[in-house]
């Protein structure tokens, strides 16, 4: 086959017909059904826990249960796998109460007395917390330039706020751990097999013959399940082993809404100063709410500073961000990674200095794009070409057929957002940490079967990866296999974010392609092993944040559309133009659903999707009270590329899936504000801010 | 545990229910959530359930000269696709929840459910609807004024059933109707506007502001006569009682129905009156 073919789906027919086995779905002899035992409250030291005494079949599974040690390994190993003294979020698991009658568990667990000592002062707020040194978690500084130095005609400088999003895939949290022949096996809905295993290792003290992970179907995840699982694996590992039997952890919806991570709420300052109509410095500021443990919030963090000048080339700039402990829940992973947050405030900032100067919203960003050649905000070099102008021309002629025939009409309003995203790991860190190795194996049958350990989570990636494999060999793609990611059969090609798996998994797997392709028509089997190699064009110093940050960047232009009701605010977002630069798109129906997803996800973080902690507890963890966008509610979405192959991706391809969520909001917010008259400096922008934002003006003036 | 009983006829439903409390359950839309507990478990109900969702006779519509008559467990899809109820009615039934849950949920389970969010209330107030409760030995009929008592209580007593209810034929000749939510499908109201009007009448009810309907007789008739739009305005706002949630704001739920009031007096020109 070649690139440029439109395949169906591999997993899609499974799926809808309900034949694909989620971990719910699986039942093996003996199963026991495990409930978790949650803090009641966030900052608390436990004193005792009166466990009435246990009714055959039931089992309490603790902190004193875990084989090694009691942490749970998420780059640091701060957050332990059941909390025995300190509590620092509210629902922090405490034990697994294990039965075969979940009624039993249930009637049992209402006897469960905890003694907890309140004796500290829990922080909930952000700003609050943030004026406590010891709450600061980390901390980084990004300089360039001389801020000292510039000449200006004014300064703007605006505060932003942005709220928790919750991933809300389909598919809730689940794990089942199993005990055989002196294996645990941890099997579960997950987006990295490798990071479960490093934590088993971590836990138990075992090497991976006695350890293996193994994915089941996984019903969507968008971060949700990059970090998160490795808690669940730990609990289920260790109940397994104690007991013997495999034993199932499902997660209901509201404690997964409740009690999983989600995107970390931020306040971001941005001061920018101006001469000529030229942004000549810019100072930012990034506070990230943690919650109760790091996790993966440095990384967040780093992602967030890194990408906080966005498409534009500024020469002097001091940018500072920090992790802030809270004791709300603990924030991570979800598609964007800290560049929803900072590129939100960045391009709505950029928005209100074209306001300020009278001047096209695309038309001020495009005197600052970025080139071909230019220094990065990290004082390493763009390397590739950047088609900004193509991207922003064509979104601006695609909804210009539109704006040409409406006259400008209060309550309707647009707004444009252009950002980029850089693909793979931040800096060196595919070559430095991930290090990923892909087999690509001819079977004696004549099958080619792909062993990555990068899972297929409801994106594409099985299908992705198969078409690169299939239009390299030049074979038909129903001669490819993919293997379920089980750690005991495939190498560690890393995990499956940071868009990765297509630009840099795929990559590795059609440079395999290229090694297996002369031993095709040879009898018998032959694997080709690929490993990650760093181009010469990454130098990057981790200590300092200096060089290229990202191997590659993807880019997207946005014009978005909106509707505001006089009478009652409601706003409807009518349309959504985004042109993009993905390199070229390895199945351009498959890149036009990422496209689709990323607005409508976007589109909810920038409209409806309100969540907010009070005591510590999401006050919204349900369905009827944490709106996402219904169908009713999902605009006509024009989707356009600008084909700009990268030259050490697959075919081209560089980033797509995280991309197409960041400029969504921006897009949209600044189109409310067009529509309204007024400036919004948070999200969601929902009917009740608007309504205040007119209110506020109404009585100051 | 809690004991589940299918009666197969409406008397032997009012026979169990005279000898004991029941929760009558139909669509089980909202009662089967609240009953919700670790999935796989045994739902969490508070006592003992009466299934009724197949009792035939409770599933009519039909239109005498004076009102429509819906059994109480017409669901919602049945009555938005009905061919003889009112548009001002069916346009609110259609608005409620997803095509699925309205093929389940019945009118008389929104209505007992007395939720301050409940939709189908501001149509019923609007038209001065009346509830038909029957137990084993008696039939009363009562305005859903004194069905509802207050958010989330009824007048129902454990041992009646609700059977029908009775929607008084008014004059429409235009009708508005609003409802904010969260998202444009599948919601619960934040507020909601429904106002009918003809040659010599208009009604107005706001729903989910305060814990029960807005409807006020008096502030209908001054609109009828052409009192000025400000004193109209002020006699509404002197009824409303919302607060914060964490769905909405106070100020944004009083602000919408004002402005909605507002506007739907200026249109219609009800400056000069009707009378």
């Amino acid at each position: 086959m070649k690139i440029t073919d439109s395949v169906e789906r591999i997993d899609s027919r499974a799926k809808i017909r309900g034949m694909a086995k989620y971990i719910e779905d699986k039942v093996y002899p003996e199963m026991l059904y495990a409930k978790t035992l949650r803090s009641d409250h966030a900052r608390a030291r436990i004193n005792q826990i009166k466990y009435p005494e246990c009714p055959q079949g039931i089992y309490v599974i603790d902190s004193k249960d875990v084989i090694l040690n009691n942490e749970v390994s998420m780059i640091d190993t701060a957050m332990p796998v059941f909390s025995n003294e300190t509590i620092y979020y509210a629902g922090e698991p405490i034990a697994l109460i294990v039965g075969s009658d979940k009624d039993a568990v249930l009637r049992y667990m209402e006897g469960i007395e905890i003694d907890y000592i309140l004796e500290e002062d829990p922080f909930f707020d952000l700003d609050t917390a943030s004026k406590v040194p010891s709450n600061i978690l980390t901390a980084h500084t990004i300089e360039k330039g001389n801020l000292n130095t510039i000449e200006y005609d004014f300064v703007l400088e605006e505060t932003f706020r942005t709220p928790y999003q919750e991933q809300l895939y389909m598919e809730k949290q689940g794990m089942i751990g199993r005990f055989e022949e002196g294996v645990i096996i941890v099997e579960g809905s997950m987006q990295c097999p490798y990071y479960i295993l490093n934590a088993l290792k971590h836990m138990t003290g075992w090497n991976e013959d006695r350890l293996r992970v193994i994915q089941a179907t996984t019903g969507g995840a968008f971060g949700g399940k990059e970090e998160y699982p490795s808690l669940l694996a730990c609990q289920v590992a260790t109940a397994a082993y104690k007991l013997k039997k495999p034993v199932q952890l499902i997660l209901d919806r509201r404690e997964d809404i409740a009690f999983s991570t989600k995107r970390h709420p931020a306040r971001i300052y941005v001061k920018s100063y101006v001469k000529n109509q030229k942004i000549q410095g810019m100072e930012m500021e990034i506070l990230l709410d943690a919650g109760g443990y790091l996790g993966l919030s440095d990384v967040v963090l780093q992602r967030a500073l890194l990408t906080m000048t966005g498409a534009y080339k500024v020469d002097h700039l001091r940018i500072e961000g920090k992790t802030v402990r809270t004791n709300n829940v603990f924030t991570g992973a979800f598609r964007g990674f800290g560049a929803p947050q900072s590129l939100y405030a960045l391009e709505l900032h950029m928005t209100h200095l074209a306001n300020r100067l009278n001047l096209d919203p695309m038309t001020f960003r495009e005197n600052h794009f970025v080139v071909e050649g230019d220094p990065t905000s990290t004082e390493g070099i763009f390397h590739e070409h950047i088609p900004l102008h193509e991207l922003s021309d064509k979104c601006r002629k695609l909804a210009e057929a539109n704006m040409a025939s409406e006259k400008k009409q209060k309550w309707v309003g647009y707004g444009v957002a252009v950002v980029p995203h850089g693909g793979g790991f931040t800096g060196d860190g595919e070559a430095a940490h991930i290090k990923a190795v892909v087999h690509l194996r001819k079977e004696a049958d004549g099958m080619v079967t792909i062993l990555v350990s990068n899972v297929e989570m409801g994106q594409g990636a099985i299908t992705a990866l198969s078409k690169i494999v299939a239009s390299a060999l030049e074979i038909p793609i129903s001669r490819v296999k993919y293997e379920i990611p089980d750690t005991s059969k495939v190498p560690d090609s890393g995990p499956t974010v940071a868009s990765r798996t297509t630009m840099v998994v795929g990559a590795l797997l059609y440079r395999a392609a290229l090694d297996l392709k002369p031993h095709l028509q040879e009898l018998g089997t032959y694997t080709a092993v690929e490993s990650y190699k760093k181009p010469d064009y990454v130098v990057w110093d981790q200590e300092t944040f200096k060089g290229n940050a990202y191997l590659a960047y993807s880019w997207v232009a946005l014009i978005a559309r909106v509707e505001v009701n006089p009478l009652t605010y409601e706003v409807k977002c009518t349309h959504i133009w985004s042109c993009y630069d993905v390199g070229r798109p390895i199945d351009e129906q498959m890149s036009e659903g990422q496209a689709h997803g990323g607005m409508i996800q976007g589109l909810g973080y920038a409209l409806m999707e309100h969540m907010t902690s009070k005591g510590g507890f999401i006050e919204q963890f349900a369905f009827s009270s944490y709106p996402i966008p219904t169908p009713m509610d999902i605009p006509e979405m024009t989707v356009e590329w600008v084909i700009n192959p990268y030259e050490d991706g697959p075919f081209g391809a560089k980033a797509v899936g995280e991309l197409t969520l960041v400029g969504v909001a921006p897009a949209i917010s600044a189109a409310i504000e067009d529509a309204i008259g007024h400036e919004t400096f948070t999200i969601p922008v929902t009917p009740e801010i608007i309504e205040r934002t007119l209110s506020v003006w109404k009585n100051s003036n | 545990m809690f004991e589940t009983i299918m009666p197969s006829t409406l008397d032997e439903a009012l026979e169990y229910m005279h000898k004991k409390t029941y929760s009558p359950l139909a669509g089980g839309t909202d009662l089967m959530i609240r009953a919700r507990n670790w999935q796989g478990s045994t739902r969490h109900f508070k006592g003992d359930v009466l299934l009724i969702s197949h009792l035939d006779s409770l599933k009519r519509i039909w239109v005498d000269e004076e009102a429509y008559h819906m059994g109480a467990l017409v669901t919602q899809a049945q009555a938005a696709s009905s061919k003889v109820l009112p548009n001002y009615f069916k346009a609110v039934v259609s608005q409620m929840a997803t095509p699925a849950i309205r093929n389940a949920a019945t009118l008389g389970g929104n209505i007992v459910n007395a939720a301050s969010v409940a939709d189908l209330l501001p149509p019923l107030y609007l038209a001065d609807a009346r509830l038909v409760l029957r137990s084993l030995n008696e039939t009363r009929e009562i305005s859903i004024q004194e069905f509802i008592v207050k958010k989330y209580t009824t007048s129902r007593r454990p041992d009646e059933l609700l059977t029908e209810i009775i929607l008084p034929k008014i004059k429409c000749d235009t009708f508005v109707y609003e409802k904010m939510g969260q998202r444009r499908a599948s919601i619960l109201s934040k507020v909601s506007f429904l106002a009918v009007r003809t040659q010599t009448d208009v009604r107005v009810a706001i729903g989910a502001l305060n814990d029960t309907v807005i409807r006020s007789r008096a502030m209908e008739h001054k609109i009828a006569k052409g009192v000025p739009f400000d004193e109209i305005i002020q006699g509404y706002e002197a009824l409303y009682e919302s607060h914060d949630d964490k769905r909405s704001t106070k100020s944004y739920k009083e602000t919408v129905a004002t402005n909605l009031l507002k506007n739907w007096l200026e249109v219609n020109h009800f400056e000069k009156g009707i009378d």
